[in-house]
């Protein structure tokens, strides 16, 4: 089988580029020059490179992806006349008994009839991101810039130059959004690559949820690309969930930043349960003191699924406290890897950093790769870190069984029991209902 | 109820158990006492079906048909009870579900339709009251942070849960104080009947003075060396085990 190599996809941007014909703003362009310059030389990762040594991407690289762009008005037109004047296909992703405002992607394209945004305080923008660059390009230029590709990730400098769109929240000063807020992804069987690209910007002692879905038709085979920066001004508050939930043959790869500023605080609840293969990236880059941020993460890959997810928390300035907490289970021929990496900065006091890491493995062909990695130059420092791997426990298994339980009930009862730690901490009770009912439907 | 033959059995292959005939009928409450490493607790692992012990000889018969074929989870849906010695921890699994789960797959097993949660709850309830266990514990994990005697307490309110026919109790009365005994024995002897049987396996005899058995069987080398009455008992806490044998 060929590969597709890094030319095919400079190819794609070059055909992406005489398509926008002058309709992107000069600085986004040069910005996504700069991408693509970046991308090629990166190349893509491959298993000698320390954070991609366990994702192996060659079946990615074997597939082919059909890029789309919002000029391409005509496929516009017939993806979204699907949904056109049934909403079936984002209903299963809704939480019963939540009422939330709704922004509606469809293989990457925004969607304004599946979208529910009326009624919002007139401090709020909620809609796409090629909407606000043009209300607000300022604010946009501030944080759509270079200072991500400058990581290692080539697929994120390959999304900053394909993006032509992606979920966009705008929060004033002091704004209280007693609503969640809810992104739905969803993908056809398109054959397409969606690049999204995602900015949620909450703004000082704003308080804010934020729920995520990417979804897709059952078999249906796509890219989703996704870079999100979410950012929380001082003393601001998310709470943010994300489900993973692509089609089985889905390819799924996200770099996600949170931006923190002072005392600001962020809870994220992170799933990955769907797709053929997804790699997800969490990058805590404090650069603003006592703020705080919590990751919770539950990884369930069974199948031949690999489910990768790395965190990456970076303690640049003092008094800030990071907490991480990921479970995998791992069922049949599938593999999960969580690598995390703490970095504390030489200089730097006060900081509390934690990161546990448990990991269940169900069957023997079931593998999970797991990776703390920690980085410590200062004294001062609280810090802990845990990971251990085993299989379900035969003594408690029996104890169960000697009740009269089934032994597939047991099983069902301890793995349940594993998660519950995850999902039993989830604050909204229709979140925690439905990530429930999925984990242990899927 | 439960007719023992010429049982012999192995764990980590040595032999532990050389040739035990026992029959318990309905109704009746026999005491197994013995010296530790007698094979007391072996008896009680091979009866409630632990993969780690290998019968090599013998049969054992619950209401006449043969309980060593059974799984583990049949025996306790055809009403086969043990209180364990050392009752495991399950964090994230609460006492309520657990149970629930248990009577209900029971239930399941035997035909008939699964409880209602309200009367469930009654009878949660109920049976935590006669083993006077607090009501916090129906939400607590199973076991996790339990002491020794509110473990061992567990098990009988579980049992009064479960109703079996026939209860295998092995030392439950180890590591509980003089009052903790009382209310486990009571709760015992609340469910005594024409149509239950107890075997209750104990290192001393105190705890027979609250469950008074039918027969006392003494166990040591793998070999059941002598049977008798209540009194039995009595003389083995005066002379000791090797004064009977």
């Amino acid at each position: 089988m060929t590969l597709h190599t890094v030319q095919d996809y400079v190819s794609q941007y070059k055909s992406l580029k005489q398509s926008l014909n002058g309709s992107v703003s000069p600085w986004l362009k040069e910005l996504k020059d700069s991408a693509i310059e970046q991308f090629q030389k990166q190349g893509f990762p491959n298993k000698k490179v320390e954070e991609w040594k366990y994702t192996d991407i060659s079946s990615f690289l074997e597939s082919s992806f059909k890029p789309r762009h919002h000029e391409d008005s005509e496929r516009i037109r017939g993806d979204l006349a699907i949904f056109g004047d049934g909403k079936e296909n984002i209903e299963p992703f809704i939480f019963e008994g939540l009422d939330c405002y709704r922004v509606v992607f469809i293989n990457g394209l925004f969607s304004k009839d599946l979208s529910k945004i009326e009624d919002l305080p007139s401090q709020v923008f909620l809609g796409n991101l090629q909407e606000f660059i043009k209300c607000h390009p300022h604010i946009a230029r501030n944080y759509v810039n270079k200072k991500l590709h400058s990581k290692k990730n080539a697929f994120t400098s390959l999304n900053t130059a394909l993006f032509s769109n992606g979920a966009c929240l705008y929060v004033r000063e002091g704004q209280k959004i007693k609503k969640p807020l809810h992104f739905i992804y969803f993908s056809t069987n398109s054959n397409s690559a969606h690049y999204l690209r995602n900015l949620f910007i909450i703004g000082k002692a704003s308080k804010v949820t934020i729920l995520e879905s990417f979804g897709g038709e059952e078999n249906a085979h796509y890219f989703n690309s996704v870079v999100s920066q979410i950012v929380t001004q001082e003393q601001s508050q998310c709470e943010h969930y994300r489900f993973q939930l692509e089609g089985k043959n889905a390819f799924h790869i996200s770099d996600l930043y949170f931006e923190q500023g002072l005392k600001s605080e962020v809870r994220s609840f992170l799933f990955g349960i769907g797709g053929r293969f997804s790699r997800q990236d969490v990058n805590v880059p404090f650069t603003q003191g006592h703020a705080q941020c919590f990751l919770k993460g539950l990884l369930k890959p069974k199948g031949s699924q690999v489910i990768d997810f790395h965190t990456l928390v970076e303690h640049n300035v003092s008094n800030c406290v990071s907490d991480q907490f990921f479970k995998a289970v791992v069922e049949e021929k599938a593999q999960g890897v969580f690598d995390g990496k703490i970095i504390v900065a030489k200089g730097t006091k006060g900081t509390q950093a934690r990161q546990i890491n448990k990991n269940l493995l169900l069957s023997e062909g079931a593998q999970v790769f797991a990776k703390p990695n920690l980085e410590i130059y200062a004294d001062d420092v609280e810090c802990t870190h845990g990971s251990s791997t085993g299989q379900l426990d035969q003594k408690a298994l029996f104890y169960l069984k000697s009740r009269g339980i089934s032994e597939e009930e047991a099983r069902k009862m301890l793995i349940h029991a594993f998660v519950s730690e995850i999902i039993e901490s989830i604050p909204q009770e229709a979140v925690r209902k439905k990530i429930d009912h999925i984990v242990f439907s899927s | 109820m439960l007719v023992i033959k010429n049982l012999h059995a192995k764990v980590g292959g040595k032999e532990i158990l050389k040739g035990i005939h026992l029959e318990l009928k309905k109704g009746e409450v026999h005491a197994l006492m013995g010296p530790n490493g007698s094979g007391k607790s072996t008896l009680a692992n091979v009866l409630s079906g632990r993969e780690d012990y290998e019968v090599t000889q013998g049969e054992v018969l619950y209401e006449g048909k043969s309980l060593l074929h059974m799984a583990p989870e049949e025996r306790a849906c055809k009403g086969v009870f043990q209180s364990f010695q050392y009752p495991v921890e399950i964090p994230g699994v609460s006492v309520t579900n657990f149970l629930k789960t248990a009577v209900n797959s029971i239930k399941k097993y035997r035909g008939e339709s699964e409880i209602d949660a309200l009367d469930f709850l009654k009878l949660m309830k109920e049976k935590m009251k006669l083993l006077q266990m607090d009501e916090v514990f129906m939400s607590r994990s199973l076991n996790v942070g339990f002491s020794g005697g509110e473990k061992k307490r567990n098990e009988i309110f579980q049992m009064a849960m479960l109703e079996p026919k026939l209860s295998i109790l092995d030392e439950t009365d180890s590591g509980l104080d003089i009052d903790a005994i009382k209310i486990v024995s009571q709760g015992v002897n609340s469910l005594r009947g024409p149509h239950t049987s107890f075997l209750v396996i104990t290192h001393y005899q105190r705890l027979l003075n609250y469950i008074v058995p039918d027969k006392v069987h003494v166990l040591s080398d793998g070999k059941i060396i002598r049977s008798g009455g209540k009194d039995l008992a009595l003389l083995l806490e005066e002379k000791g085990y090797d004064g009977v044998g």
